[in-house]
């Protein structure tokens, strides 16, 4: 004998699901669609791949002054620009943390600037730069400080307004004015957190300054793309390698120091 | 005009607090002598800790007034609160220490509120040597001097309440709140944290006002027992005179500040 009130298996999706279930359905067939997919393209970009990869081995190193010194350029762009973005999101993130901001409308001008400074990728600042002061380093720079605002100021705001509210409580007792509070005790709270998301910025400002030299603004992209137009495969190989190992190289370096803090 | 009574360390009178449309305090009026030390009972959710946080100018007065030695503090000047807050130490449940710093920092965060510069005047590298010193002295006094470069994780629970009265003590305040202050402590731990609080407050001269959940407790060490019951004052008056029923009473019924008419039978049948 079955209860009457036991829950179905299965419940029928709601009509929302529905609508989104297709239209998801629709987009994704009219994207592949749209990517014009096919064997003989497929095949074709097999053989291309491995044609690239022949003439890339052995990587030519001839060039490694000038690799050596754009990448130290590159790796300039990322802290140069990573300080000041970082330095520049604390503000920004206070203003923008709910009990933090002094008022409604100042935390809501300073969460759309962080959305704004987010929502524009890298690439597209760098141009914006680029037209602005030129080509070179200090367009890479200024891309690479609004990147590191839409990304830093928004975990900043974000860990403040998880901080608890305990210890400010007890600082706003004795009398402590607001800026006392926040730099007494949600700044010293939140100082891990804003650590670890300070090197991943760098970590991730070092991709984006490799990438910011495509379109002109400093650093071992220019020579990547140079060499890339000129079919050097084997220096554009090289480039390759001179990124991966100073990524990677990085990345381990943060992580070690990140163990550390945390 | 209300008369403002300096000899008093603290009156309230009247005070009403909402949360929305919740009545939490529903006119709560009482004066505190200068040195006297005061109990404050009542079921969880009667107003206690709100009517504490409400003395300190943490939650909004919606009517109603305070006098700190004399000064009205409810909708005065954001200046004049914060001189107020100054005079009133104030020791949490879960002792609010920040948990990154060491306790010697701890300690001197309390002083935080009369430099002038604020929390540059008392970081340990940029502090006073006076205060720095002084802060060392107020560890000393709670026994836990040996204890000053630890980090509140690093200490036990009645040790970190006792930090936190030390951080008490380095602001010299005229009149103590204590919400619950060994709520969270083992026993023993919560006697030692009380003889403490108790002897610091006799020797400074201070008011005190605490609540606290155990009643023998209260009985043993408050003089006076002020008892809340949904958002009222419904007791107040000297240790001795006080039967233990009506101590008790203060828990049934409709005790909490939220209880719907269903809990209020529920709870006294």
């Amino acid at each position: 004998m079955t209860h009457p009130d036991l829950p179905p298996r299965f419940r029928a999706p709601s009509a929302l699901a529905w609508v989104l279930m297709v239209g998801f359905a629709a987009f994704f067939i009219q994207g592949l669609y749209g990517a014009d997919v096919s064997l003989d393209r497929l095949i074709r970009g097999a053989s291309n791949l491995v044609r690239f990869v022949s003439l890339a081995i052995p990587p030519d190193f001839a060039r490694w002054e000038t690799i050596g010194w754009a990448m130290l350029e590159t790796m300039n762009i990322a802290i140069v620009g990573v300080t000041f973005g970082c330095l520049l999101s604390v503000p920004l993130a206070l203003l923008a943390a709910r009990n933090t901001a002094p008022n409604a409308v100042v935390r809501v001008i300073a969460r759309q600037l962080i959305a704004i400074a987010r929502t524009i990728p890298d690439l597209i600042w760098a141009l914006i730069f680029v037209v602005s002061v030129g080509l070179g380093p200090l367009a890479g720079i200024l891309a690479i400080i609004l990147d590191t605002i839409g990304f830093a100021a928004r975990f900043y705001s974000e860990r403040f307004e998880e901080v608890q509210k305990g210890p400010s409580e007890a600082l706003t007792s004795t009398g402590a004015g607001r800026l006392s509070v926040i730099a007494g005790a949600i700044l010293p709270e939140s100082f891990a957190s804003m650590t670890a998301t300070s090197l991943y910025s760098v970590e991730k400002a070092i991709r984006s300054a490799v990438t910011l030299g495509l379109v002109g603004a400093g650093g071992i992209g220019v020579e990547l793309s140079t060499a890339m137009r000129l079919f050097q495969y084997d220096q554009a190989a090289a480039i390759i390698l001179v990124v991966l190992v100073a990524v990677i190289g990085f990345e381990q370096l943060s992580t070690s120091i990140r163990k550390r803090i945390i | 005009m209300t008369p403002t009574h300096p000899e008093l360390a603290l009156r309230a009178q009247g005070l009403h607090v909402s949360f929305g449309d919740l009545q939490v305090l529903r006119g709560v009026s009482f004066d505190l002598a200068r040195g006297e030390g005061a109990v404050l009972l009542g079921a969880n959710g009667c107003g206690k800790s709100t009517l504490m946080r409400a003395l300190n100018g943490l939650a909004p007065v919606a009517s109603g007034q305070i006098w700190l030695e004399g000064q009205a503090i409810v909708g005065a000047p954001m200046r004049a609160v914060r001189a107020a807050r100054r005079q009133m130490g104030y020791v949490f449940q879960q002792f609010n220490l920040v948990p990154q710093l060491s306790a010697h920092q701890n300690v001197l965060f309390g002083a935080m509120g009369q430099r002038p510069l604020g929390v540059l005047g008392v970081m340990n590298a940029f502090a006073r040597a006076e205060d720095r010193e002084r802060a060392m002295a107020c560890l000393d006094r709670v026994g836990l001097a040996d204890r000053a470069t630890h980090r509140p994780a690093e200490l036990s629970g009645g040790q970190q309440q006792r930090v936190a009265i030390a951080r008490m003590l380095m602001q010299a305040p005229r009149l103590v709140i204590a919400d619950e202050p060994i709520a969270s402590l083992d026993p023993k731990a919560g006697r030692e944290v009380l003889d403490l609080l108790w002897r610091i407050v006799e020797e400074e001269g201070l008011s005190l006002l605490c609540t606290l959940h155990q009643l023998d407790l209260a009985q043993e060490y408050g003089r006076r027992l002020i008892g809340m019951k949904a958002g009222r004052i419904v007791l107040d008056a000297a240790t001795g005179s006080v039967a233990r029923a009506e101590l008790d009473a203060l828990y049934t019924g409709a005790a909490r500040v939220d209880a719907t008419p269903a809990d209020q039978t529920g709870a006294a049948a």
